[in-house]
């Protein structure tokens, strides 16, 4: 027997607004700031369709009466250095991804492992430092320590690895590894605290119970912490897939340097030269865009994909 | 009681408002970007005299970081300062003017008197083609002091070539520096950096060589304007770099040498040369004599190819229009305080201040001859960068005019009064080669065209193409490398940024009355 079901009245969206006006009154700033901050400059992304010419008419007169150009930077882009900068965004990218993404979760299980405190702190302290350390430190360091006569040159030298001294900074596929050992080194420890704290969210008793059971420690962390973080190393792994073009930009003009320039010239550094160091603002602008496209589409793919795999996304 | 505290309240709310009006600051303040100031203050004895002399007060606005980007941020935004100095071989200053940033100062040259008598000629020459002058250049004037060569160390000279050929101005042939570096190797087998370069300072690297193979900034010939590495003697001076490297005498790091480490490495027992302009040696000169000793200093040695007696080179070439431009922005809200400002400093009055310091404090007329007082110079000598901090003088090298005083034929600058030995070297061995590059300055494509990308693009190629040159292992890759350059300019848009440039080039020389210097 069907029995009806009294139906449920929703309520009128007005109703519901107004039932909930001191929930959007607390939003408007943000809503605002949302805007302003990130809306209302996306407006300047008409300039990579135009050639912006700044006069004494004002922002937005210039921008929106310079001559319209269609995608004539765009097709310069890809005629020409397109293949070069994608080549050596990409390579960092995927070295740095291949470092930076396991690392952090390695180093927050060890952590969790570890039985000393007062060591866990210290460790967890020293491995975030680096993130707080401006890049102009760091690259100096690494310039430093990988200089002809440098530390590690000395090293790999006493332990007869090298019979001669290797210019780091003169070969150019080295220097997407030492930028994504340097991504990872700078990044590491940072965002082990974020799986730390996933990890500190889990219940005890699984591991007890686990104990109980005689599983070993490898199995604990098999079984127990790797799976329970897993929405969180999702989280960051869409995220990291977002980011792939933006492999960094202070880093490789510290670092690198005209002989490898082919191999450093990545496209954060190629549109900051000719858009902002040449005054090129709608070629840089056309870059940029770009880059923000497939960046979109690849934080998209990789959402879709890991609420396919896990049952866990970002949105 | 109470109306007396009212009335006595009211007479200090009054007083309190009157009084710093009262005492307020009627100085105008103008704002000033100084693409070279880097963190420097505008707060010494010679800046409050400028302020107390032309009533205005400078709000300096720092670069604090790269000086283009700032520019071009500046320009994009539209919020540059009242007065900007910026590179005028970049096409920025183009930038600027053809946006309208910057004040048209023909308007307002019969209020410049003291710009009109200094500058001259110089004022035709950097009109823009609406034939107004819409900035200053700075570091005006012929200008045949010194730049770039082989500095090397003067006791190592005595040592490898003996004291009287090492005080010669005879020149050394390529072949003869050559097997000088080569001994010096031997004799000091330790040494990985013989001969210290830095590409961050390529003009230099570039410029010593090209001086020496008579190389110009573009090659032109059948009319025409190119890339300078279409100059059959190009090859020649790449070739010379990379016989350096092959031979392990040059610091095979030089492609990403820092000032700060090429000055470490120029501090070092183990170098012998440096290449680039002679004062990028001071510090090192200084550290070095006081550690080993008196003759530890790198000194200015002249270089020619071999088989070539002519006294012309190395070439030595500045341009008479300057390094920067000086110019006032529509943006200044007080343009007769700013033309007033800008005139005092351009004045030789507001020259000697700048360059020699306070009448009377630094230096004084005897017998009518402009003289240092005290040991002012001395201290100079002994440590530039902190005397000039703490004096003032030249820390504000603005509106500079490179030549000496009509009235006693002193030097422009209190420091070049009295030349120490690097600088006597200088004037030896580098000067012969001197000619006028200002026909050859700010040709390049300026602003959002394709042409300016092409130019980009070929500036690109060769940035990356020159390390790989002179570090090539053999001749042979050097060459296939050269060949392989030359194509990638071609596919980078060369002909038609040459084409663009020629253009622009026979304009001006028509406009100027000149032939190409190159074919004098």
């Amino acid at each position: 027997m069907n029995v009806a079901l009294p139906k449920k009245h929703k309520k009128a969206l007005r109703s519901r607004l107004w039932d909930q006006r001191y929930l959007f009154l607390l939003m408007i700033p943000g809503i605002i700031w949302v805007l302003i901050i990130c809306y209302a400059p996306m407006t300047g992304l008409y300039m990579a369709f135009t050639n912006y010419r700044p006069s004494q008419n004002g922002y937005f007169y210039d921008l929106f009466n310079g001559k319209f150009v269609g995608f004539q930077w765009f097709d310069y882009f890809f005629k020409n250095d397109f293949a070069m900068i994608m080549r050596n965004t990409l390579a960092t990218s995927v070295l740095t991804l291949l470092f930076s993404f396991p690392a952090p979760i390695i180093l927050a299980v060890m952590l969790n492992e570890l039985k000393s405190i007062r060591m866990k702190k210290f460790i967890q302290t020293a491995s975030y430092l680096p993130y707080f350390i401006s890049w102009v430190i760091a690259s100096n360091i690494f310039l430093t320590f990988l200089a002809g006569n440098g530390l590690i040159n000395d090293i790999l030298l006493a332990l007869g690895l090298t019979s001669e001294r290797i210019l780091f900074f003169q070969h150019g596929p080295y220097f997407w590894w030492i930028i994504a050992i340097a991504n990872t080194w700078k990044g590491m420890g940072y965002n082990a605290i974020i799986y730390l704290s996933a990890i500190s969210g889990i219940d005890e008793q699984l591991y007890e119970a686990a104990e109980i059971d005689g599983a070993t420690r490898v199995k604990r962390i098999w079984h127990i912490t790797l799976p329970t973080i897993r929405p969180t190393i999702s989280i960051l792994l869409i995220l990291a897939i977002g980011g792939i073009l933006s492999t960094g930009f202070e880093q490789q003009l510290l670092m690198g340097n005209n002989a490898i320039l082919n191999y450093s010239d990545v496209l954060d550094t190629y549109a900051y030269r000719y858009g902002l160091a040449k005054g090129m603002y709608s070629y840089g602008t056309a870059v940029g865009l770009f880059k923000s496209i497939v960046s979109f589409i690849l934080v998209m793919s990789a959402n879709k994909i890991t609420a396919k795999l896990n049952d866990s996304a970002l949105f | 009681m109470k109306k007396l505290l009212g009335l006595a309240l009211a007479v200090v709310m009054v007083l309190s408002m009157m009084l710093p009006a009262a005492f307020a600051d009627d100085a105008v303040t103008i704002s000033f970007f100084d693409k070279n100031s880097g963190v420097r203050t505008f707060d010494d004895p010679v800046a409050k005299e400028l302020e107390a002399r032309t009533g205005v007060k400078i709000d300096l606005i720092s670069p604090s970081g790269n000086p283009a980007e700032k520019l071009s941020l500046m320009l994009a935004g539209q919020n540059y300062p009242d007065i900007v100095l910026m590179d005028r071989s970049s096409d920025i200053v183009n930038q600027y003017i053809e946006a309208g940033a910057l004040v048209n100062l023909s308007d307002y040259l019969d209020q410049m008197p003291n710009v009109v008598a200094m500058y001259g000629d110089t004022l035709n020459k950097t009109r823009y083609s609406d034939g107004n002058n819409y900035y200053l250049s700075n570091w005006y004037g012929y200008d045949p002091d010194p730049v770039n060569g082989f500095i090397c160390r003067y006791d190592y000279m005595i040592e490898l070539v003996g004291q009287e050929r090492a005080d010669s101005d005879e020149p050394f042939t390529w072949s003869e520096m050559l097997d000088i570096l080569k001994r010096f190797k031997e004799a000091h087998p330790e040494s990985t950096n013989a001969v210290v370069m830095s590409e961050p300072n390529s003009g230099a690297i570039n410029g010593t060589f090209a001086g020496i193979n008579g190389i110009y900034p573009f090659y032109v010939s059948d009319g025409k304007l190119q890339m300078s590495v279409r100059d059959p003697a190009f090859i020649e001076a790449i070739h010379q770099m990379n016989e350096l490297y092959r031979e392990g005498i040059l610091d095979p790091e030089w492609t990403s040498n820092s000032q700060e480490l090429r000055n470490q490495k120029l501090s070092n027992n183990g170098a012998f040369a440096y290449v680039g302009a002679y004062w990028d040696t001071w510090t090192p000169s200084a550290a070095l004599m006081g550690s080993e000793n008196a003759n530890a200093e790198y000194l200015s040695y002249k270089v020619i190819p071999d088989g070539v007696t002519s006294a012309d080179l190395p070439l030595a070439g500045r341009s008479s229009l300057g390094w920067d431009a000086i110019a006032i922005t529509t943006n200044c809200k007080n343009i007769d305080a700013a033309i007033k400002f800008v005139d005092y400093c351009a004045s030789q009055e507001g020259q000697d201040l700048l360059l020699w310091g306070i009448e009377g404090q630094d230096w004084e007329f005897v017998d009518g001859v402009r003289t240092p007082i005290g040991d002012i110079v001395d201290r100079y000598l002994a440590d530039p960068s902190n005397t000039v901090d703490q004096t003032g003088i030249t820390k504000w090298t603005w509106f500079v005019k490179n030549d000496v005083h009509p009235d006693d034929g002193t030097a422009c600058r209190i420091w070049f009064n009295t030349k120490d030995r690097s600088a006597t070297y200088a004037y030896q061995n580098l000067t012969n080669g001197y000619y006028d590059s200002a026909e050859f300055a700010a040709l390049e494509p300026a602003g959002s065209t394709i042409e300016a990308l092409q130019f980009q693009g070929v500036v690109d190629v060769f940035d990356q193409y020159h390390p790989r040159m002179v570090n090539a292992a053999t001749v042979e890759e050097c060459d296939a490398l050269y060949a392989e350059m030359l194509n990638a300019l071609e596919n980078a848009g060369e002909e038609s940024v040459e084409a663009y440039m020629s253009e622009l080039y026979f304009a001006r020389l028509d406009l100027w009355g000149l032939q190409p210097v190159s074919s004098k």
